[in-house]
């Protein structure tokens, strides 16, 4: 189990990590944490000519809030996220998810940027991202664009991005007084794939529920966002988790495989929102 | 494919290296460096045998290439005793049955010596979180949390 | 055979080989330096039936990187022998070390490349090109049995490698006067041992002297010089293996595979000119390691009103994969279950059984821990509980009714030839059940219940056959020794080495039979050097399996050094004018008894027998050095026993199993040292728990392995391995030095079953497969008739 062989290349900035995309980015792969990559590469599922290395970088770790919204460096570690209380404050859900990703050695290396560009749709930071409607910076030489979560993930670890772009920054609406948010899980192990992930994001006065959003990991090729949330608005909070649940039972299809059947999957998604949903409303 | 010449910082020493781009951290440190307390024991991130601290915190040597390890500093399990001098963690390990076979045992020091630093009274729940990334196959893991929780009260 | 003074059996002292372990000090085979190191990687079938029509190796010949490429056919000239060495009454399917002509699992080795390292070698083998004609693959054992699909070997007429039926007692009369009788289809998931450290092999060959050096972590080192000696027809003088430090064993690395006996003809293909380096892969090691358990069982019980067992009928199919494996075949763990069904302490009167050993396109099984007593167990336990169902009787009554009583040893079993010597059957059970509270859960489950929480009470008793003897491998043909061999040295500064025929893998054997020889010879347990595990060193052994390196190696350990106690005793006598029966070893010394004062002290007995042996008459020192050598083999078998009791909790909707409590009590005869008992205890209960919910070796109807990594292939993690509440029983065993009974296995033997029988408990069904993956028991709970899932 070795990596095939590839050429090493180290950005000293985001300029000349452009530079290189734009010249030859079909065959350069970006690589920051590779805490999914380079397990692809030793298997050689992944087999990249030339590995771009953007660690180096300076100026794409660490935050700031700025109208709202929280814009997270692509660089920023998964541990970065998860030790910083203030963080929490802005975006709960982020820091509920967090300590799901694997284990703490995988976290020390993996990045928020990293994750998103992976686009796993059992990943927890990807659901989260469009629970919350969030966007990504995507920057190439002469310009920027924004691209919305809703518009970013479209099939299996496949991403908007383009080759010769560079996903710089993570973007999150900060959330506050009248939104709850949850996170829930169920993975084989702590710390593996999800079987199943939910995020949620709900909007409630403490009775009535407003406008939400649910988004499932590791029952479809991309996350899954929940349609027909609408109808709950207004509705009584344990009628609203039920109705969601029963969404889920009646939108998610999830492929069967070694540790859980289709029906196994569904069922489990429709609990984990009960869960989630039930949790989102008492925040 | 030609090997690149660079050096790495281990043990507190720079230390000359010539590997091919391809080649894991993992492998330039044993095979390279004559370190070989790190060991593979998936090759693809999930059990930890290959564990060493990288600026301080653990990381998967085999899900990084030692290019990518340039100018960072790495410790390995052999710098933790003090010549023959165990550390505390290393004899609490000893005492109380922390290890068996011994293949996990380096990973699992150096995920327990960075977890003890920021967390220097965990609860024995806290421990088991802490290790959750570094299998072992013979202990069950009632030692090592043990040896973890006696090292934290030595 | 008794303890003697020292009192270092009993103590719990730390592993001698620890304190280096913790500083990386280890040395697996992968860690040993040699110069001009050869690495190997193997092509591999990514068909599980198939004939191979053409290989092109032309493009991996042609590599800058090549070293060699060799085929099946290279290999001819050094393995000249097809060597299996199976069971009598067994099919011939054994092993090559390269396929010919037709493969019968994905992942078996077609070609080895060689190269200087091993990414440049995993280059190469990318570029051999395989062309097949595949064959309907038979991945079912029922489909196997039937004779669906294209036969594995055609010469057979069959799938089947090994057909036994057997009856004692009065079996029909047993079932016609029965009370009831309770039939029951009891089945077990395929799963591996995954030691954290792979196989791997450096094979050295010195065309000087025409010795070939094998250094891998076999357990059983004098069995791998066998089997790769038959096949290359050579003396086994002219073979060393050394087994290096082991990163776990459990049974893996008992088998000589394909991939060694390949590297080992490498070698000496190469003529010396390299030192041939295979180190396993974690995907080689889930596609290609020996695999477990994949069992079922057809069990009927005949019991008489009172809940007491009168006969046992079972047919076993046992799905074996593709080969046997050199010496063991692949028979051994539907044997085990079979022979071993009615040796696990319950009372049978009368018992019958089939077995069928079918052929599969999957691995081989071999053995794993436990081997086949865990299914065997679980088929007990469950049959027990069925009893007590129907005579409402409590499920530990039923138990108490039917295990061994204190008068009934020694047992002789209807199978194998076992004298069950002693043990704590009942005992065990009802200190378990005081400690886990069954008289109070009825009450609490109840109540729980009402809060739609579901709880449930496992149990798990009886006992296993430990440290077999010749009566299990030799008298059926099979090349593997029951016995175990020490030779104790006091070198000529009065120094003690004790050199062992068994192997360490990595639990602390080293550190056990030191504080054997230790007291024995009347030293501290650090003047005792240990060496085991090099055919050009050790005395004749057996190695590591069957929980009996501490028992065999201990007992042939006690004899040796009472032919040096009896050596010393001789010339001390001499020397200090005092009678040998006045004399004891205490503190390096031979001393008079009670005249402290009047000692020797080993150094100067070792100078003497050495230096001067002129000056002694014959009788006094018949020889000059002190060095004596005791083998032992058992009669038949040492008996453990234990309970296991657990209360879990079940989430019905995601199936996840929650531990409440997790108790055991265990009887593994005397204890050497209670801290390594201990984790023997712990560890083996782990992998009984990732055997059951964790980890299992998915195949699909292609016979294409699913769990190929450890994202799919779970071992357990500190998570989901419970706290256990542990309890000792001693009772000793009068076969053996001291009373050992040995403790390797004993937790992957009872944990199955009292996780079956817990998920049973909690969900009021029948749990009739051990394989608990939340998926199973999420479908499980639909079938709950006390679960309300809406």
């Amino acid at each position: 189990m070795k990596p095939a062989a590839f050429v090493y290349e180290r950005a000293e900035s985001i300029d000349d990590a452009l530079a290189r995309l734009a010249e030859c980015g079909d065959e350069v792969k970006v690589v920051a944490g590779g805490q999914s990559l380079v397990a692809l590469m030793n298997m050689r599922f992944a087999r990249p000519d030339s590995l771009l290395d953007i660690t180096r970088i300076e100026g794409l770790r660490g935050w700031t809030l700025a109208g709202g919204t929280l814009e997270i460096g692509a660089l920023t570690t998964q541990t970065d996220l998860e030790r910083d209380g203030e963080l929490a404050k802005h975006c709960p859900l982020l820091a509920e998810a967090i300590p799901h990703i694997a284990h703490v050695a995988i976290r020390n290396r993996g990045t928020i940027g990293g994750t998103i560009a992976h686009a796993d749709p059992a990943a927890e930071l990807p659901i989260v991202l469009l629970a919350l409607r969030g966007s990504v910076t995507l920057r190439k030489q002469g310009s920027e664009r924004v691209v919305a979560a809703d518009d970013l993930f479209y099939g299996f670890l496949m991403t908007a991005i383009a080759e010769d772009e560079l996903l710089v920054s993570v973007n999150m609406p900060s959330t506050g007084a009248g939104t709850g948010t949850a996170f829930e899980e169920f993975a084989r192990r702590p710390g593996d794939f999800a079987l199943v992930s939910v995020a949620c994001v709900v909007d409630h006065d403490g009775d009535q529920v407003g406008p939400a959003r649910v988004v499932l990991g590791g029952v479809d090729s991309t996350p899954f966002a929940l349609d027909g949330l609408q109808d709950l608005e207004g509705a009584g909070r344990s009628d609203a988790v039920e109705r969601a649940a029963a969404l889920v039972r009646e939108q998610v299809d999830p492929t069967g495989d070694i540790h859980g059947s289709t029906e196994y999957r569904r069922n489990l998604a429709s609990e984990l929102t009960r869960r989630a949903f039930e949790r989102a409303l008492t925040r | 494919m030609e090997p690149s010449e660079f050096s790495l910082s281990v043990n507190g020493q720079e230390r000359a290296v010539s590997v091919e781009d391809r080649q894991l951290l993992l492998d330039t440190l044993r095979d390279e460096l004559g370190l070989t307390g790190a060991h593979p024991g998936c090759e693809h991130g999930v059990c930890g045998a290959c564990t060493v601290l990288l600026d301080g915190q653990p990381v998967r040597s085999c899900l990084m290439f030692a290019r990518q390890a340039e100018g960072r500093e790495i410790e390995t399990v052999e710098s933790l005793a003090d010549g023959d001098q165990l550390s505390v963690l290393q004899q609490a390990f000893v005492d109380n049955l922390g290890l068996q076979c011994g293949f996990c045992t380096p990973g699992m020091l150096l995920t327990a010596k960075a977890f003890l630093e920021e967390n220097p009274k965990p609860s024995e729940e806290e421990v088991r979180e802490a290790i959750s990334g570094n299998l072992c196959r013979c202990t069950g893991y009632d030692g090592i949390v043990t040896s973890i929780m006696a090292a934290a009260e030595a | 055979m008794s303890k003697r003074a020292g009192g270092w059996v009993g103590k719990g002292i730390p592993m001698r080989e620890a304190g280096r372990l913790t500083r990386g000090l280890g040395r697996y085979i992968n860690d040993l330096p040699f110069p001009n190191l050869a690495h190997v990687s193997f092509v591999r079938s990514s068909e599980a039936h198939a004939r191979v029509v053409r290989m092109d190796l032309e493009a991996a010949r042609a590599h800058p990187d090549t070293i060699a490429v060799f085929t099946a056919e290279d290999l001819e000239s050094v393995c000249v022998n097809r060597y299996w060495g199976g069971w009598k009454g067994t099919s011939t399917a054994d092993y090559f070390p390269l396929v010919r002509e037709k493969v019968r699992w994905v992942g078996e080795p077609l070609a080895a490349v060689v190269a200087p390292s091993r990414y440049q070698a995993e280059d190469i083998a990318e570029l051999v090109e395989v062309d097949y004609e595949p064959l309907d693959p038979v991945v079912d054992a029922e489909k196997s049995l039937a004779g669906g699909g294209d036969l594995l070997y055609d010469e057979w007429g069959d799938n089947i490698y090994f057909h036994d039926e057997f009856a004692a007692g009065e079996l029909d009369a047993a079932f016609e006067k029965a009370a009831g009788v309770v039939s029951k289809r009891l089945s077990a998931q395929r799963h591996t041992g995954a030691p954290l450290e792979t196989r791997g092999i450096v094979a050295s060959y010195d065309p000087a002297s025409e010795v070939l050096q094998l250094r891998a972590p076999w357990q059983d080192v004098f069995l791998a010089r066998t089997v790769i000696a038959r096949v290359l027809d050579w003396p086994e003088s002219k073979l060393e293996v050394i087994a290096p430090d082991s990163g776990g064993g459990f049974g893996i690395k008992l088998p000589v595979y394909p991939e060694e006996l390949a590297c080992t003809a490498i070698a000496v293909l190469l003529g010396g000119a390299w030192n041939v380096k295979w180190i396993q892969d974690r995907q080689e090691d889930l596609i290609g390691s020996s695999q477990h358990r994949d069992m079922v069982v057809d069990a009927e019980l005949a019991y008489d009103a009172a809940g007491s067992i009168l006969g046992l009928k079972v047919k076993i199919l046992s799905d074996a994969g593709a080969y046997g494996v050199p010496a063991r075949g692949n028979t051994v763990e539907g044997m085990m279950a079979a022979i071993d069904m009615v040796a696990a302490g319950h009372d049978i009167p009368a018992y019958g059984y089939e077995l069928n050993v079918v052929m599969t396109n999957k691995p081989p099984l071999c053995v794993y821990r436990g081997v086949a007593q865990p299914v065997t167990i679980f088929v007990m336990d469950r049959l027990l509980d069925e009893v007590a169902k129907a005579t409402d009787l409590d499920r530990v009554e039923v138990r108490r009714r039917n295990l061994l009583h204190e008068d009934q040893f020694p047992y002789k079993t209807l199978t194998g030839g076992y004298l069950i010597e002693s043990g704590s059957y009942i005992p065990a059970l009802e200190r378990a059940m005081e400690m886990i509270g069954f008289g109070d859960f009825a009450s609490f489950q109840a109540e729980m219940r009402e809060q739609g929480r579901y709880f449930g009470l496992g149990i798990s008793c009886g006992g296993e056959a430990l440290a077999r003897g010749a009566t299990w491998y030799g008298v059926r043909g099979v090349p593997i020794s029951g016995q175990e061999g020490c030779q104790i040295k006091i070198d000529s500064q009065g120094k003690v080495h004790a050199l062992f025929g068994t192997t360490a893998i990595g639990q602390g054997i080293e550190t056990t039979l030191g504080q054997i020889v230790a007291d024995q010879l009347g030293v501290g347990v650090d003047d005792v050097t240990i060496s085991m595990g090099d055919t050009s060193k050790s005395p004749y052994g057996a190695g590591a399996w069957a929980s009996r390196q501490a028992t065999l190696g201990g007992t042939a350990a006690v004899m040796a050094a009472d032919k040096v106690r009896a050596k010393l005793f001789k010339l001390a006598a001499h020397m200090l004018e005092a009678s040998t029966e006045d004399l004891e070893l205490s503190d390096g010394a031979v001393v008079v008894k009670g005249s402290p004062s009047k000692q020797i002290l080993l150094a100067d007995l070792a100078h003497a027998a050495y230096f001067t042996a002129s000056e002694f008459p014959d009788d006094v020192l018949p020889e000059p050095t002190i060095e004596e050598t005791a083998h032992f083999d058992p009669p038949s078998a040492t008996f453990a026993n234990a309970t296991h009791a657990a209360i879990a909790e079940i989430d019905p909707n995601t199936g996840k199993i929650r531990f409440e409590r997790y108790v055991i009590v265990h009887d593994c005869g005397t204890v050497i040292n209670p801290m390594i008992v201990e984790g023997q205890i712990y560890g083996a209960t782990a992998q009984g728990i990732g055997g059951t919910i964790h980890e299992h070796l998915v195949y699909d109807e292609n016979g294409q392995p699913l769990a190929t990594t450890f994202m799919d292939y779970l071992i357990p993690t500190s998570h989901d391995i419970p706290k256990l509440e542990l309890d000792h029983i001693e009772t000793a065993s009068p076969y053996t030095a001291l009373g050992i009974k040995g403790v390797g296995e004993s937790g992957t033997v009872f944990s199955p079953a009292v996780i079956a029988t817990a998920v049973g408990d909690a969900l009021d069904v029948d749990v009739d497969r051990l394989e608990l993956a939340p998926s199973r028991v999420y479908d499980l709970a639909r079938r709950s008739p006390i679960v309300d899932v809406g």
